[in-house]
Parts: C-alpha cells; structure tokens; sequence
C-alpha cells in the first residue's frame, strides 16, 4: 500500500522523506558524521530512484552529491533495498548466522579476562545482546533472533529478566514499530561507567578480533563514560546498575544543587494583636515564643551555603493566616517527641476496609486534620480526623452580613450548619490516582486516569479548576511545600511544573525514557524529584527545568520519593521492595535497605528527620535508624568522582511492624511525631 | 460435582497469558480480555468489509485487514510521543523565566473561563398562560368553534388531524392562542397565505396514551387585524378538508 504512494510523489519528495526517516530513527544522533554512512545512505538513494526509473533525478542527485565515479552496477551492500533499512541504525551487513559465534566469543572473552576487570567488561554483555537480538529481528531473521534469545536470555542479570521477557514478543519488525522498549533502545544509547584500564583492554581486544558486527553495535549504541580510578567489583557495579539505558555519565550529576533550606522569614506577630485582648492567650504566646524562636532561628542566619538564594523562584507571601499557621506548627513542635533508637514512635493505623480494588490512593494533612482517599471509581472522600467537623462556606448572601473586620472572620465565614464529619467531590471521569492537600489546607488536588488534574475548594467543596495538558493519565500531583506550585507525573513521560493560576504548565520536565511513576518536592521547593518506570530518579531544578541529577540503580520502576528533613538526602522506593538513600550533594548512592518482601508504596521521614518508615504491599511498616546513617555519611569527604561504599541494611533497620492483611497506603508523621498509617484490609 | 468445562477461546486467552509471564489474574480477566478480543476483531472486519467494497472486490483480502488494522491503531491505540519531541517541547517551554507572582491576592485562580467557577446554567423565561388547552369537541359547531381568536386557521391537515387525534381530554376546552414572543416579527411579516406550522401546548396533564407529535400553533396576532384577514380565507380553503378529518377523528375517538 504505501510504497505505491511514494512512488506517486517520490521525485518531489525523496529529500522530505529521506530527512523524516532519519529523524524517525534518530540515526542524527546515533550514527554521527560517519562518512561512510553518508555515503551508503546516498547510495541507498539512488538505488531507489533507480527502482523507481527517475532518471533525471538519479542524475541530478550523482551530480550534486558528487557521485558520479559510482557505476551503475555498483554493488551495494545491503540485504534490503528499502531506504529506511538502510537508513536505520540497524543495517546489518553481517551474516545472520554469525551473531550467535559473535556473542559466545565476546562472552569467552569477558569472562577470561582478569577478575578486577571482569566484572566491568561484564557490563557490556547485556546491551550487546539486546542490539544483536533487535537487528536480527529488524532484518527478519526471525529464526536467529529467537534462538539467540534462548540460548542467551537466560544468563543476562536478574533485574533485565523483565525488560527481555517483552522483547521476546517483539519478533518481527512490524512489532518493533511503536513499540517503547525497542524505540529507546533504538534511539538511545546504553550508558557504561568504565574505568580507563578496562576500556583500553576492552579497545585492544575489539581491534585484534575485528568483528563487525560486535563492533558495529558497540560503535553505536554504547557509550563509555570513563573514569579513572580502580574498577569497580561487582558489588559496586550491581549497586548502580538497573536502569532501562545503563548509568549515570559523570555530565549528568555535575550541576550544583542547592539542597539546603533558605533562611526563614522572620515571623513577626502582627502589632495590632497585641493591642487586642480578646485572644489574650496568643498575644501573650508569641511574646514568650519569640526569644525562643530567635534561637531556631539564628541557628540558620550563618547563611547555608548550600541553600537558595530566597528570590531563586519566586514564591507567594506569607498571608497572615499562614504565618498563624507556622506560629502555630512551631508551637507544637516544640512538644514533640524526639525519636531515637530508643523511643520509637507511636503508630496509628487506619484501615480502610472493603476497599481491595476500590481505593487507589490516599492522604492526610500537613497538619493531620484531614484525610483524603481517592477512589477506582472517581470520587474522592475527605473525612476528618479531629473533633471539629467539615464545614461549608456560607452562601453570597450570608457572607455580605458577617463582619470582616473580626479576627476569626474565617471561621465565621463558615457555615456551622453543614457541618460533616465526610465529603464526596465528584468530578472525575476515571480512577483517582492521587491526592494532594495544599499546605494551607483550604484547596486539594487530584490526578485521574482521565488525564486531567482537578483543584478542589476544601471550603465551598466543589470543583474549582479542570487542568488539562496531559493527554495520558497522570499518575501523580503534589503540591510544593509552600504552596502555589504543584507538579504532576504522567504516563507520556513527562512530568510538569504547574501553578495554581495557570492554566497550562510553567515547566515540562522531559527526559524519562518510560512513565513517569512519582514525583516530590524538595523542601525548599527548588527542585522536584521524580522516580520513573525506567527505573531512574531524577532531579529537576524547578527554575530551568533541567534535570540536575540522574540516579540510577533501582532495579523495578520507582513508586515513592521522600526527601529527608533537612533536604540533603532522598530516599526512593520502588516495585524492588528495597529503599535506596541518596546524597544529593553529588548523586551518590549512600545506603541500600532491603527488608520488604513486596514493592513498598509509601516513605516518610519522622519531623526531626532520625527515623525513615517505609510501607509497603507485604502488610508491614519497616523502621530504619536515618540518624545514624546520617552520621557516619558526614564523616566521609565524599567528592564528585568518588564513589562512598555503600551501606547495607541489617544494622539500620530498628523495627518492623506487621498488620493482618492491610498492604500500607500511606505513612504521615504528625507534627508531634505520631505515626498515622492509612491501609487497605484485603480479606481474604 | 461437574467439571467446569472452559471452552476453547477462553483456554486460549489463558494460554497467551502464560506465554505473557502472567500467573496471577482473576478469573474476569479472561471474560473482559475475551470481550475485548471480539469486539476489536468484529470492528476491524467490519472496516476491512468496508474498504473491500470500496475496493470493488467480492472479498475481504489480506491488504483489506492491514489497512483497517492501520486506520484503528493510529486512532484508537496511540501511544505517548516519543522523547526527542518531548525534550523539544520542553526545551521550548522551559526557556521562558518563571513568572512573578503578585502580592496581595485570594485564591490564587487561572482567569475566569479556565476555572469551573461560572454559573453553568441559565433560568428560562416562564411563559404566561395564556393557552395551553385544547378543544376538540366543538366539532359541531363548525368551524365557528375553531374562531376563538383567530386561532385554528393556521393548522395544517396534517397537524390538525394529528391535534385532533391526541386530544383526549374530558372537558371540552378551548384552543386558544399560544403567543410566543420571538415569533411576532417573524409572523408578521409573512403576510401570505403560506401556513406557518401550528403550535399546541398542553399545560394540563393530558393522558396521552397516543403518542403527541407536538404540533405547533405559531400564531400571534401583533394586530388582530392582520391575521384576520388571510386567516379566514385559509379556513375557508381548509375548511372541508378540516371538516372531513375531523369526521375521521371522531371516528377514531369512538
């Protein structure tokens, strides 16, 4: 059907379509300013005008492209005569018979070479492997293709058992079309971290062998990323390994970050309460509260060289409900309890039952007023978890009569009489993924299957604004700490940067090869983290929109991030059941937990950031001991290039607690240090 | 007990599924994905029938399928686009700075028509009554009974018999004029004698156990006068037809 219709309009159109299939499989990026490719792809050219009988154009074409020495009957190799094969990345001039021998010697290789470098050469298995199988199938050795799979699928690293089982469907070059997984190998190349010793053995043995095909492929879809130092052995190399294309380069994690917390505002109590003695309890608090803020406070005034200058992004005022709000969080973390080793904290558990199924996500408050779930079936219940109810606001007519001079004018605003302990927003046309609770807690948000982002009044209770620019469900939204920015994550790789008052995204934050799964603000709302299913987390600068680190190492897709208090470390988890702990100062891997039995879900760190939780499918809450971990992570002078070894598990973990059957949803400390869990009780 | 006997498509689902790696699943699954199987497979031989036919051929062919298996994916099975599109349209939006944010607002909103906050309905005029009853049992007095006003001219046969038809009411009510503000400068023009469709509306509960075509009496009378004139000679001229309908009506009645 349609190489008739480029016949049809092939004399006009061949330069158009030679451009558009080039770029269709990023051959620019792949294969460089080889000359000899130019000038196979020219003759490719031609030999299709000659198909086609355009004479005038093949002569105009020779002419231009000074191919006039090129007989008529120059052989050319290729085993297809369609331009896009030879277009493609995936020419294969080779024999395909020959893949097989190619692999094995390769193979022999690696594993003879000596032990401090076996493990990195090791590295390079895989990804070749991945490119033989895919240019058989390309070029229709269906055959080959499948029997190397067989033959060698199976001794590939555990963690790309998954990514193989689904190129094993793709088995013919129709398959490949459209097809994610074969397009980001295609287009992407595979990232080794190498040492300069393995990769001048690795060079010397390519030369001596000479073999084409092996050579071809790592020409162009490999790149070293060389270091010096020692090779890495194989515990290093496992730790980092994982990713959908390879490791981090050294390029990726080398912009600074500012992962420290900007200076507070100076919260002056208004002057005109203290005049007031209505309240005379909160005039007299702040007074008493002051010198004892001043030294919370100057602790941070000898500036933080690694935190944001206060005007990097700009952010809201502070109204003066929310420095009320703040006087009052200070106040209650002022009665917290420290938790250690020795004092773990309390955990309440709300299970959500006969939910299996029903629930997909839910959330509680930054003040633990307020709990939201969303549900499979587009609702979204909020329920309150203290003694005052939910009211709505009152009507136009109702608000005229009220005094707005009055200091609690925002509680009179409220209607007493409708007064509920659960409220249902409608509004979504599918499953709702997440739920996301603004910090002044008087607007909500949620992200549907229906790829829309909705914000909710938590005052008037009815749907405000209907975000639409993803156009494939969003799987996750937060809001920024301090409010007005909040961040989405969807399924077309993107995740996006949005404020409340626009109606169409600030940043788009692209580069994921595969979903983006979840998404989290750094507290100082600088910088979002996003945990993907091509198994990296990435760290974005808010203000650019570029990705200022790339972490690599899960070996399932990512489901939750969570930076630590102090805003240095990240922890991620993901379907891997193992929690990794990361230094944003340079992107190091600082610490592995393993412990789960089943994808964990859902992280937090306790409010004086010495206890990391983690819950997950198998039904347990896991706690681990982060202030230690902290510890002795301060101690090492880590620098850009060197690599900390990395902690293992066994020491870390403090207790682990196990509910019936109630796979954890959500995990939130109180601001008193409470524990509250949210699961779902499946039955039986 | 009896063996559940699993037919052959669904035993071939669950076979894919295995070779898919997939060993947990709840029994719907198979049912859904047997569904979908069917549904799709009907859609596109329908398409493919479709192309055949356009084609001239008396089969469905290979290269019918193929194109109606193309014409679905790009619509239905659209995948997100792919990563250098993606890094060139955020190239594009991240460059412009991050704008400023003003002090000193509420909620901090997009403009009006992006939110959901309008009032999303409009309140409709309520009309007086001035009609809305119908009359049918003054057959006998002729055509006189149809004069209440100038009124009745203006139905067609064919609305009148169908007025005629559904008007079961008990009491004997008037056809009165439904005075319908927009139509007035429209009416008044079409001083001819071609016949605007006429309106009836019932404001009583009238059983309708035969179904009501809603016919329309279209008429108002800017000037009494006006219409009066062309009005009569159009009862005239229907008069008879109206007469031997109404007739039929009444049979129909009884």
């Amino acid at each position: 059907m349609f190489p008739t219709n480029n016949m049809g309009v092939a004399r006009g159109w061949i330069g158009e379509s030679l451009i558009s299939c080039k770029m269709q499989s990023g051959v620019l990026d792949s294969v460089g300013n080889k000359l000899a490719s130019d000038k196979s792809t020219l003759l490719a050219v031609l030999q299709l005008l000659r198909k086609y009988n355009l004479k005038n154009t093949e002569e105009l074409l020779k002419r231009e492209a000074n191919l006039t020495d090129v007989g008529s009957t120059e052989e050319i190799p290729q085993t297809d005569s369609e331009v896009s094969s030879v277009l493609s990345a995936y020419k294969s001039e080779g024999d395909p018979e020959v893949y097989e021998g190619a692999y094995t010697e390769l193979k022999r290789f690696v594993e003879g070479a000596l032990d401090i470098y076996k493990h990195e050469l090791g590295m390079i298995l895989y990804p070749v492997f991945v490119h033989m199988y895919l240019e058989l199938v390309y070029n229709g050795h269906e055959g080959q293709a499948i029997q190397l799979m067989e033959r060698f699928g199976r001794d590939q690293e555990e963690y790309y058992q998954a990514d193989l089982k689904r190129l094993s469907h793709v088995t013919k070059k129709d398959h490949m079309k459209g097809n994610e997984l074969t397009d980001t190998f295609k287009s992407s190349e595979f990232i080794i971290r190498m040492s300069r010793d393995t990769l001048s053995i690795l060079k010397r043995h390519l030369q001596e062998k000479k073999h084409s095909v092996v050579l071809n492929i790592i020409q162009e879809h490999l790149y070293f990323d060389m270091y010096e130092g020692v090779a890495r052995n194989k515990q290093q190399i496992e730790a980092t390994a994982g990713a959908l294309v390879g490791e981090a380069t050294r390029q990726d994690n080398k912009a600074k970050v500012y992962y420290g917390l900007p200076k507070e505002p100076d919260i002056q109590y208004l002057p005109v309460e203290e005049e007031d003695d209505a309240e005379g309890d909160g005039t007299d608090k702040p007074k008493k509260k002051k010198p004892k803020k001043d030294p919370l406070f100057s602790k941070k005034t000898k500036s933080d060289p690694n935190a944001p200058p206060v005007d990097r992004i700009p952010l809201p005022d502070l109204k003066d409900a929310d420095k009320l709000e703040k006087v009052k969080a200070l106040r209650e973390a002022s009665k917290r309890v420290t938790l250690g080793p020795e004092t773990l904290p309390s955990i309440c558990f709300y299970t959500l039952l006969n939910s299996a199924g029903v629930v997909t996500s839910a959330e509680v408050s930054e003040d633990s007023s307020l709990l939201a779930v969303g549900f499979a079936d587009s609702f979204v219940k909020i329920w309150t978890l203290v003694p005052q109810k939910l009211r709505a606001m009152k009507s136009a007519e109702q608000l005229q009569d009220i005094d707005r001079e009055a200091d609690d004018v925002l509680v009179r605003m409220m209607d007493d009489r409708s007064a509920e302990t659960s409220r249902i927003l409608h509004g979504h046309n599918g499953p709702v993924y997440r739920v996301a609770f603004s910090p002044d807690r008087t607007l909500l948000l949620s992200c549907s299957e229906d790829t829309t982002v909705r914000l909710w009044s938590l005052q008037t209770w009815t749907c405000l604004v209907c975000y639409k620019g993803h156009i494939f469900p969003v799987w996750d939204v937060r809001f920024a700490p301090h409010g007005y920015y909040f961040a989405t994550a969807g399924h077309d790789k993107t995740a996006r940067l949005w404020a409340t008052d626009q109606h169409q995204p600030l940043r788009i934050l692209a580069g994921h090869f595969s979903d983006v799964d979840c998404i989290q603000f750094h507290p100082n709302s600088n910088y979002v983290a996003t945990g993907s299913s091509d198994r990296t987390v990435r760290l974005w600068d808010c203000v650019t929109g570029n990705h200022v680190r790339l972490m690599t190492g899960h070996k399932a897709p990512v489901y939750s991030l969570c930076f630590s208090v102090e805003g240095r470390f990240l922890a991620s988890a993901g379907a891997d059941s193992r929690v990794l702990l990361w230094d944003l100062a340079h992107g190091h891997l600082l610490a592995e937990l393993t412990g789960h039995k089943g994808p964990i879900h859902t992280l937090a760190f306790s409010r004086d950031g010495h206890i990391l939780t983690s819950g997950s499918q198998d039904c347990s809450v896991k706690l681990w001991d982060f202030s230690r971990l902290a510890e002795e992570m301060v101690l090492e002078d880590v620098n850009v290039s060197h690599n900390p070894d990395i902690k293992n598990s066994d020491s870390y973990l403090l207790r682990s607690y196990g509910t019936k059957n109630s796979a954890v949803l959500h995990l939130h400390f109180t601001r008193r240090n409470v524990l509250l869990t949210v699961g779902i009780y499946e039955g039986s | 007990m009896q063996v559940k006997h699993i037919p052959k498509d669904a035993q071939v689902i669950m076979s894919i599924m295995k070779d898919m790696g997939i060993e947990e699943y709840e029994p719907r699954v198979i049912n859904q994905l047997l569904e979908f199987t069917y549904r799709y497979i009907t859609c596109i031989l329908d398409d493919a029938r479709v192309f055949a036919n356009h084609a001239k051929k008396k089969v469905i062919d290979l290269e019918d399928v193929k194109l109606a298996v193309q014409m679905t994916v790009d619509r239905a099975f659209t995948t997100p686009p792919p990563r250098d599109i993606l890094l060139e349209v955020a190239r594009t939006k991240n460059n412009s700075p991050l704008p400023l944010i003003k002090p000193h607002c509420g909620l901090r909103l997009p403009p009006d028509r992006y939110c959901l906050s309008s009032c999303n309905y409009r309140l409709k005029n309520n009309k007086k009554p001035q009609t809305k009853q119908v009359h049918h049992h003054m057959m006998s007095g002729g055509n006189a009974g149809y004069m209440n006003n100038a009124v009745t001219s203006h139905l067609t046969h064919g609305a009148l018999s169908a007025a005629g038809v559904k008007l079961h009411n008990k009491q004997p009510q008037s056809l009165s004029l439904v005075k319908r503000q927009g139509t007035l400068a429209t009416v008044a023009r079409t001083q001819t004698i071609t016949i605007p469709k006429p309106v009836i509306k019932f404001s009583s509960a009238t059983p309708a156990s035969k179904p009501i075509a809603k016919p329309k009496i279209q008429v108002s009378a800017p000037t009494g006068n006006v219409l009066n004139t062309p009005m009569k000679v159009e009862v005239n001229d229907v008069s008879s037809g109206l007469k031997r309908k109404l007739d039929e009506e009444y049979d129909m009645l009884e």
